[in-house]
């Protein structure tokens, strides 16, 4: 285990290394953030002046290795856009993000689950075809269509809810529908798909055979199996919910790390770039982790190798 | 809890949802023919008109026109081409190249598996956005580096679950018998490993094609989509949003021959999951 | 695992319960909601309008501008000014005003001020202010700002952004990084709390040396999307919002709870032509260009009216505006003819770029505008750029052909419309070779730059339009309007000069 632990460290490392190595390099080759905070008609003098003085007139080696050196500290450096501490700014917004990321999951997975194994169960019937069809709508919508769907019906045409913001429970109702309508889609299927297989496997027939109550063979067979990629695809998904928010976070002017991100990028206001990226990749990096000692758990046959 | 006869039901099934599949490759393929205008040219004067059913529209244009003026049922046939390539191509090469790494890295573990994993999360962690942003900015808006950044964008699913799936096969009894008699590696991960995972991968595949088509219109909606005036159905889609009210039509066609392709693609999928199922079942543990 | 998730999750929504809004009285509090989130509150930091709104009203400056007579200067916190010499400018201060800390507004806080807008490379705003020396306190309320060159814009400077006097003792105690988070200001609202990308929150400053504002609590949230801003109105969680696309306003109009106030700006929209090389250098070409535009067609259907054609660069708002130069017709035949004449019979390849949402409506401007080129034997190409790309071609110059912009003077006058980008140190001085060092229209634009005689001024810009208008280095389209929604009960009037003053917002 120790081991385990020290080699996903490492891997960790480099992973973080790679990834914000690579995003300074498409930073600084793409964009100019000064021509992006002056006015339109600023002058070559004002722009060269404050180039300068952000430091990013250096060459580009010499801005990489103070930007490590930063780093290695701790020290992810001001905002461009907002003279504030990078990290500060992210920080900030994460628990919003979090808190997004977390309840759509969880509610596509409590939706997706029941949803995938009843169509399993029920297959062929009218049950298993709606659950067909409403995982379709929920994988054919982009993410900005479904929000904007969910709030015309539920904040405008039935004025049950806010139609963005955040504050209350209210606020959080709609962006996580929107964030969860793929992913349950996708999970309902991938369950529904899992347990099929598993329904048909030689040891569950013969629990069958045996005399075992459907329910008992049902969920403890199949579901063990069925899980392995299930929990896959929920650890892929939880870091592309967190990055994928960013259009739910737009629509329904939810303040998180995403909408942050992304305005950072359009700015190419580098420290906050850097400093969301770093913390997504960690956030990442955790469901990963996490990930992994599922599959131990699930599979003993899976030992945690290094 | 029964499971009936599948046999005489699944055909049925297959072909209707194998039919819209074709259309829209009809489409794709004689648009020039069947479009009845150019997708590419509207006149101001003539937009945002409903559908010709409605009381505002007029026979001229069926499904009404666009914020500029263009014919909506143009733009959808031709939009086919683009969607169609988008989904499938995209889709093909990255499953194709996860399922390769997946595979590579799950039997094969220790280094190469490490430096597949890494890749794999260097990708996952990277924001995808940026990663499109760079692309469109260094090579041009155009649809070949679409479909790069949508490959791209879809390999690690296919890596990740095939993986998973050959992490756990790798133990069984069944491979270890086959590794213990001598069997070399490739035989190993061609006729047992491989088609345990396809099933998975194939099911990966119909899903992968619906969310890269779907894909192409939130890159749309950030303005990173197909550069214009190629009409496409995820463009359409993000055109569409700022006239929910006073033209709905603009994104609802569009959205249905994205959402009927997506069903249609489900179903296919997991129709060839059955078919392959029979031969899965002889080789389960 | 799940359990624990499911508590951290209850108590993190409770906790963001408790930052909730409670509406306070209905008519105590205003909502408004923009299209993006501030991000500084030091006005020297920031240019965009969404930020500029809040310090109008956090801070005053020393002139503003007249919102019935656009263009034309009221004072704020000088009371009067005159010019005592070619370099001089003399401002004679109002008495009895507080920053929110309580320091005193005087000569002092101008000099600090000032001070700072000329220190080079540590704010956005020095641009506009490059022309001043220094300021000299004469007494505790009056001040001489001493420029380099003769300036005759110098007064409306200060009305524009960076304008906004800055309190010396506050600074001075917390330090600049702070002040952008808590500022103080003289403004008829004080800060109260920043939440990024959800809120800001202002109250009324009630020893307002104009009298307290009618509406106590004003609340700012950025919504980015256009639909969701419009939601939030009609469904009353907001009261005004900015920013309306003119294909909503109907939509708005139909809801019965809320009305559309719009007015012309000093925006125009036009398309940059880089005309240093290949047929665009052409000016024949240029000119097949703006006779090829249907602008009436694009404004009436695109814009739904809402902006008027423009013959030249220069909006009707701006000092130098010369109105005997009309906007090009639309006349394809021409524009064929002047392409044969220019050797091209067959055809010109020409890229049209623009962002996407950068500008109201640029990408089917581009579209647009695209096909009514081809009609007359264009080839276009239309790109939709991402916005730091955009910026970058603009810096290098190295945009290949059209380039929509907007282009504003913050002064009102041709010279920062114009002059300011395309003169000597301008971001695009070099595209157009017909404005370089030693042709007529340098001459005429420098010239006007260090002139105090107004008519002389005049004079100048009017010729100067008209050589705009002939060398066609532009394709010109249009002044746009600016188009906010309020629900019913709120009294408010868009400004041209697109401010939002909440002093001057209240309830019926």
């Amino acid at each position: 285990m120790r081991d385990f632990l020290l080699a996903k460290l490492w891997h960790t490392l480099i992973v973080v290394f790679c990834v914000l190595t690579l995003v300074f390099v498409v930073l600084h080759l793409t964009g100019d953030p000064v021509m992006m905070m002056l006015p339109s008609n600023a002058s070559r003098e004002e722009i060269d002046a404050l180039t300068r003085s952000l430091g990013l007139d250096q060459p580009l080696i010499v801005q990489y290795g103070r930007f490590l050196a930063r780093v290695a500290r701790g020290d992810f450096g001001v905002s461009l856009q907002h003279q504030q501490p990078a990290m500060g700014l992210v920080a900030e917004r994460l628990p919003a993000s979090l808190l997004l990321a977390t309840t759509a999951l969880v509610l596509a997975v409590a939706v997706a689950l029941p949803l995938g194994m009843l169509a399993a169960a029920r297959r062929g019937t009218a049950l298993d075809r709606l659950a067909v069809g409403l995982a379709a709508l929920g994988q054919s919508a982009p993410i900005f269509w479904t929000g904007l769907m969910l709030m015309l019906v539920g904040a405008v045409v039935l004025k049950l809810l806010p139609t963005s913001g955040y504050g209350t429970w209210r606020h959080l109702v709609l962006p996580a529908l929107t964030l969860a309508s793929y992913p349950m889609a996708a999970m309902a299927r991938l369950v529904r798909a899992g347990m099929l297989e598993t329904l048909e496997a030689d040891y569950v027939r013969t629990a069958r055979a045996k005399g075992l109550p459907e329910r008992w063979v049902v969920l403890k067979h199949t579901l063990r199996n069925a899980a392995m990629p299930i929990v896959t695809v929920v650890g892929l998904q939880f870091g592309l919910l967190l990055g994928g928010a960013i259009v739910c976070e737009m629509i329904f002017a939810w303040p998180g790390v995403g909408r942050l991100m992304i305005f950072a990028i359009y700015n190419r206001d580098f420290p906050l770039v850097e400093a969301s990226v770093f913390v997504m990749a960690m956030v990442f990096v955790a469901g990963n982790l996490a990930v992994d000692l599922c599959y131990a758990w699930l599979d003993p046959r899976v030992k945690l190798r290094a | 809890m029964r499971v009936g006869p599948r046999r005489s039901r699944v055909p049925t099934l297959l072909l209707l949802a194998a039919a819209p599949i074709a259309t829209a490759v009809i489409c794709a393929a004689l648009a020039p023919l069947l479009a009845p205008y150019d997708p590419g040219r509207g006149d101001l004067s003539a937009r945002l008109q409903p559908p010709a059913w409605t009381s505002a529209g007029s026979a001229r244009h069926l499904l009404g026109t666009d914020q500029l003026g263009r014919d909506i049922l143009s733009r959808i046939i031709w939009g086919a081409r683009v969607s169609l390539l988008v989904g499938v191509v995209s889709s093909v090469i990255g499953g194709t190249v996860g399922l390769a790494l997946g595979l590579l890295g799950g039997y094969f573990r220790g280094r190469a598996d490490s430096v597949i994993a890494k890749l794999i999360d260097v990708q996952l962690a990277f924001p995808f956005l940026l990663f499109a942003i760079t692309v469109i900015a260094v090579l041009g808006p155009s649809l070949p580096n679409l479909l790069v950044i949508l490959a791209v964008s879809g390999w690690v699913t296919y890596a990740r679950v095939v993986r998973g799936q050959t992490l756990s096969l790798r133990e069984t009894e069944f491979i270890q018998a086959a590794r213990g008699l001598g069997c070399p590696a490739w035989r190993i991960l061609l006729r047992h490993v491989l088609p345990n995972v396809v099933s998975y991968a194939l099911v990966i595949m119909t899903t992968e094609i619906g969310r890269l088509i779907v894909l192409e219109s939130t890159l749309s909606f950030l303005g990173l989509g197909v550069p214009p005036p190629t009409p496409s159905w995820g463009m359409a889609l993000a055109d569409g949003k700022e006239h929910l009210i006073d033209g709905w039509w603009l994104a609802t066609f569009p959205g249905l021959a994205i959402m009927i392709v997506v069903l249609c693609m489900n179903v296919l999928g997991d129709g060839a999951r059955d078919l392959l199922e029979p031969r899965l079942r002889g080789r389960r543990g | 695992m799940p359990r624990t998730v499911l508590a951290v999750a209850l108590g993190l929504a409770l906790l963001a319960g408790t930052l909730g809004v409670r509406p306070a009285d209905a008519q105590d509090s205003l909502v408004i909601a923009q299209g993006a989130d501030i991000t500084t509150l030091d006005p020297t930091q920031a240019t965009q309008i969404h930020n500029l709104n809040l310090f109008y009203n956090i801070y005053d400056a020393l002139v503003t501008w007249d919102p019935k007579d656009i263009g034309k200067l009221v004072p704020e916190l000088a009371v009067s000014w005159r010019s005592v010499d070619p370099l001089t400018w003399q401002f004679k201060l109002r008495q009895g005003v507080r920053f929110h800390d309580g320091e005193p507004f005087n000569a002092e806080a101008v000099k600090f001020t000032v001070d700072r807008l000329i220190t080079k490379g540590v704010h956005q705003v020095y641009g506009g202010f490059s022309t001043i020396e220094r300021a000299d306190v004469v007494d505790a309320y009056t001040i001489n700002i001493v420029t380099s060159k003769p300036d005759p814009i110098l007064v409306k400077r200060f009305a524009g952004y960076g304008g906004q006097i800055l309190p010396p003792q506050y600074v001075k105690q917390v330090d600049w990084k702070t002040f952008g988070i808590k500022p103080v200001g003289t403004g008829p609202y004080k800060f109260v709390e920043w939440i990024k990308d959800d809120r800001v929150v202002l109250e009324a400053n009630p020893s307002y040396w104009r009298g307290a504002p009618k509406i106590k609590k004003v609340i700012w949230r950025p919504i980015p999307d256009n639909f969701a801003r419009v939601a939030a109105l009609t469904r009353g969680e907001a009261q005004l919002i900015t920013k309306v696309i003119p294909d909503h306003v109907a939509q708005i109009e139909k809801a019965g709870c809320c009305r559309v106030e719009h007015t012309l700006t000093n925006l125009v929209t036009v398309y940059l032509i880089n005309a240093q090389k290949g047929p665009l250098a052409n000016t024949k070409v240029r000119q097949a260009l703006n006779y090829a535009v249907d602008k009436d067609k694009i404004i009436k259907e695109l814009y739904r009216g809402y902006a008027i054609p423009i013959g030249s660069g220069i909006p009707n708002t701006d000092f130098g505006y010369n109105p005997a130069v009309k906007p090009y017709p639309y006349d394809p035949a021409r524009a064929r003819q002047l392409l044969a004449e220019a050797g091209f019979p067959g055809g010109v390849d020409v890229d049209i770029q623009s962002g996407n949402g950068i500008h109201l409506n640029d990408r089917q401007l581009s579209e647009a505008v695209a096909l009514m080129l081809q009609d007359v034997g264009f080839r276009p190409k239309v790109g939709v750029l991402e916005p730091a790309q955009r910026s970058q071609l603009l810096r290098t110059n190295t945009f290949p052909g059209l380039l929509l912009a907007d282009p504003a003077s913050t002064t009102y006058d041709t010279d920062g419309v114009l002059w300011r980008l395309r003169g000597p140190g301008g971001i695009v001085h070099q595209i157009w070779p017909g404005n370089y060092e030693g042709t007529p229209f340098y001459k005429l634009m420098e010239e006007a730059r260090v002139t105090l005689d107004a008519q002389k001024r005049l004079r100048s810009y009017h010729e100067a339009a008209q050589i705009w208008h002939d060398e066609a280095p532009e394709l010109f389209l249009f002044q746009g309007e600016l188009i906010d929604a309020v629900r019913n009960e709120v009294k408010y009037q868009a400004r041209g000069d697109q401010r939002i003053i909440l002093y001057d917002i209240s309830y019926r």
